[in-house]
């Protein structure tokens, strides 16, 4: 579920926080199914004084070292993903 | 020197200890080594490069070292020949493991001279030949060009001497010791010149160290310290090392042995530096830990040999290139080109495929829907002009604010606490990876209303449950409409139809087989639904007495009518929407407050409201408006609060926006009714009744709320030139507040 809700980020801002605290900023580039993140234009946000990566324009996160994804308020209809988790839930066979 | 090596009896002959098989092998499989060297080994030039480097490297630390230090190596020279009863044992010793130690300089050249000297001794010793003595001279006198001369014999020396001692083990003919000596001649070409200014005077212990093996090894080792003597002048060989060096990586798939390409950061590791990180390094790779290499040297005795050679030979290569190789290393990507655009393509495609399902309603539902209503929108957007400029500037806008928030608020990053918990976050940084931090054991107050809080907790979830239940229902009646869901659910079972007749070929008993048609059957009949069905199992689960007040607290509650409420037609559903309707406006007292102060979703009842009254009959009306006016009694001390005893509901319905929008559409409803004329005299006197009481609360309420509709004046003058028991001043008072002043 989460998969598809990411799709429909595609393109947004969105600041990934990693379980090493570092915490980057970027545009959502591309997700797959294990939510590894491809992130373009990133800068680290917060101090840096975490990991520089001045240099680095483009970065792919593995999926399972993401703490949190900070997405835009007004990107997420929250109704909508209420509904997405209610039919996942109650979903037959998967 | 010591006695012991690694518990290790060092004495030579001990009966029962036989070598280590590694040794053996090695011993054996030199000769062959060498012999097929040329062949084998002769065509691959780095490999062979990589031990001239090494060797190489080696000589270059013996003369640094030889040069500083020889009158420590007279001392240690005539030290070694006293003690030296048995060869072998001397060397045993003398290659025994010392640590690291990069500050002494005064230990390592003893043991390197010493080296020397016992190789010296040997050869003294054994060889009635010319040259190896006069090798075994000049070691002694380190000047450059004799040395340039004793560079190739000095290889030839080491590694005679190291079959010296393999043959004073295994009692082997000298004969193929020369053709090995040969052998060693051919890999001089391979031997890159160190630059002319480079400076050579670097302690020499890492490679020591490096080369110090585990004590099977350690015949194997007599090369490194004689390579030293290698002079740093070689020029004539190398115009192949920067292509040898690059070329290392390269053929690294070729060179499939294990240790090859493990060690070849090895090779490359700057020895000079042995006290920095190699910044310079082509791998970067921080430096390789000492006891890989004699790991290494265990496992594969074979390659050993080549390998130290290979080793030797090429240290002296990196000290020159490794700054030219770096800078060539860095724009070759050592994993590009192993795959082609196609290649990738084609994987990718898979990978695709793999995703898609037919049914993207059900499995990937939440992409699906928000394109679909995106879609929409934009359409709509897009008809308006006005609109997508400034729904451009929107987006850009959004993210510019998130941007600019981003760099203006530094966020001080707390780990969340739990309570209830009984630790805090494990907190992992750069700095603390396992940092677990202080448990703090946080306890809600133990005072006597905490059964009731769990009790009230225990209650809301219970509600949610129900309400969550109730949502499923109400998904599953949109779905039915849904033609998304149709088309999907069409493709779904033709998939699972599929399926089951593949399962009916593969069914290998009949049983089984009949199984499968039956299922197959089963599946094949489209189900009916009927909408209405959940509607009203919906109705009747919301509806329940106590119950759908609480709902109304809750926000997914009053969410859930408001999503309820379009497929409530008034045609079928009349009696339900009147219970409805008479329960939210009962539910405003309690529910009322907490809307006006967050959610605000009442008010987006209002249009089903309106639409609702303007089919409703004046009974309905008079329904609605009777439960408003009872007073709240004294009974439930506990669930009514203070506030609210001894007032009626209308009172809070007044203080509500709902509430207010709500009455003015009853009046109006009325007005129309009794101007129709189907309202009895009994429903007259009990609407002006409700009139005043309204009048009533207008008067003792302190703050009334807007309605988001008023009353428009004519029909508010109309409607109170009815009735006559409205006093003057309750009728202005209403007029004031739910009047529009404005109509004309």
């Amino acid at each position: 579920m989460f998969y598809s809700f990411f799709k429909s980020l595609v393109g947004k801002d969105v600041v990934v926080e990693l379980k090493n605290d570092l915490s980057i900023c970027g545009t959502l580039h591309s997700v797959d199914q294990y939510l590894n993140i491809k992130l373009t234009d990133i800068s680290v946000t917060d101090t840096e004084k975490y990991p520089h990566m001045l240099s680095v324009k483009n970065c792919f996160i593995r999926g399972s070292v993401v703490r949190y994804v900070q997405l835009p308020a007004d990107e997420v209809d929250t109704q909508l993903l209420q509904d997405s988790a209610r039919k996942e839930a109650s979903a037959p066979t998967r | 020197m010591a006695n012991t090596f690694f518990d290790f009896d060092t004495s030579l002959n001990n009966g029962e200890n036989l070598l280590p098989p590694d040794e053996d092998d090695c011993l054996e499989n030199e000769e062959e080594y060498d012999a097929l060297n040329d062949e084998t080994f002769g065509a691959l030039e780095d490999a062979s490069s990589l031990e001239d480097w090494e060797r190489q490297h080696e000589q270059f630390a013996e003369i640094a070292e030889s040069s500083k230090h020889s009158e420590q190596l007279e001392n240690s020279i005539s030290q070694l020949v006293l003690d030296d009863s048995d060869r072998l044992s001397l060397s045993n010793s003398v290659w025994s493991y010392t640590p690291p130690n990069r500050n002494g300089d005064i230990c390592n050249t003893n043991i390197l001279s010493s080296l020397q000297k016992a190789s010296k001794a040997f050869i003294q010793s054994h060889r009635e030949n010319t040259t190896n003595r006069s090798v075994g001279q000049q070691p002694v006198n380190s000047t450059p060009t004799p040395v340039t001369n004793a560079a190739p014999p000095a290889v030839r020396k080491i590694c005679t001497v190291e079959e010296l001692e393999k043959n004073l083990i295994k009692t082997s003919k000298p004969v193929p010791q020369q053709q090995h000596t040969q052998h060693q001649v051919p890999h001089r070409p391979m031997i890159p010149p160190p630059p002319p200014g480079h400076h050579q005077p670097h302690p020499y212990h890492p490679m020591l160290q490096h080369n110090i093996p585990p004590p099977g090894m350690s015949p194997m080792n007599i090369p490194p310290p004689g390579l030293r003597h290698m002079p740093p002048q070689m020029n004539p060989h190398h115009p192949m090392l920067p292509p040898g060096l690059l070329r290392m990586v390269p053929p690294h798939p070729q060179f499939m042995q294990a240790n090859g390409p493990p060690r070849m950061p090895n090779f490359m590791y700057p020895r000079p530096n042995p006290g920095q990180f190699p910044v310079n390094h082509p791998f970067n790779f921080p430096p390789p830990p000492r006891n890989l290499n004699c790991q290494q040297q265990q496992r594969n005795p074979q390659q050993l040999f080549h390998q130290q050679q290979q080793h030797h030979q090429q240290q002296q290569q990196v000290r020159h290139d490794s700054g030219g190789a770096n800078r060539q290393k860095d724009s070759q990507d050592e994993y590009a080109g192993l795959m082609s655009m196609k290649e990738k393509q084609w994987l990718l495609n898979i990978q695709m495929l793999q995703l898609n399902t037919g049914t993207p309603y059900f499995d990937d539902y939440y992409y699906t829907i928000f394109k679909e209503r995106k879609l929409k929108s934009n359409k709509e957007n897009f008809g308006n002009d006005k609109n997508t400029p400034y729904t451009n500037k929107r987006q850009h806008r959004n993210s510019d604010r998130q941007e600019n928030q981003n760099t203006l608020t530094p966020r001080i990053y707390t780990p969340l606490q739990f309570e209830n918990s009984l630790g805090k976050l494990q907190c992992g940084s750069v700095t603390a990876p396992r940092k677990i931090i202080d448990m703090d054991i946080v306890t809600p107050d133990k005072d006597t209303d905490s059964p009731q809080v769990s009790r009230d907790t225990r209650k809301t979830k219970q509600l949610l449950l129900e309400l969550e239940a109730l949502y499923a229902l109400l998904l599953k009646a949109e779905d039915i409409r849904n033609p998304l869901y149709i088309s999907n659910m069409e493709k779904l079972r033709e998939i699972k139809q599929k399926q089951r007749l593949r399962e009916l070929e593969l069914a290998p008993t009949p049983e089984q087989k009949q199984e499968v048609l039956r299922l197959f059957k089963l599946e094949s009949e489209p189900v009916v639904e009927n909408q209405n069905d959940y509607i009203v199992k919906m109705t009747q689960g919301l509806l329940q007495e106590d119950k759908f007040c609480s709902f109304l607290n809750i926000r997914k509650g009053k969410m859930l009518v408001l999503r309820l409420l379009p497929y409530l037609t008034t045609d079928m559903f009349s009696s339900q929407l009147l219970e409805l309707w008479s329960r939210v406006l009962l539910s405003l007292p309690i529910v009322g407050r907490r809307d006006t102060a967050g959610d605000n979703i009442l008010p987006k009842l209002f249009p089903f409201f309106k639409k609702y009254i303007q089919s409703s009959t004046m009974s309905d009306v008079l329904d609605i408006v009777s439960g408003l006016v009872e007073v709240v009694r004294q009974e439930n001390s506990r669930s009514t609060p203070l506030s609210h005893v001894g007032k009626s509901p209308l009172y809070f319905v007044v203080l509500n926006k709902f509430g207010v929008s709500a009455l003015v559409t009853l009046l109006i409803r009325t007005e129309l009714l009794i101007s129709s004329g189907s309202v009895s005299e009994k429903q007259q006197s009990d609407w002006s009744n409700f009139l005043t009481s309204w009048a009533l609360q207008t008067e003792a309420a302190s703050k009334i709320a807007l309605p988001i509709e008023l009353i428009p004046s004519q029909i508010f003058t109309k409607h109170c030139n009815r009735f006559n028991n409205l006093k003057a001043e309750k009728k202005s008072l209403l007029e004031k507040h739910f009047v529009d002043s404005n109509t004309n």
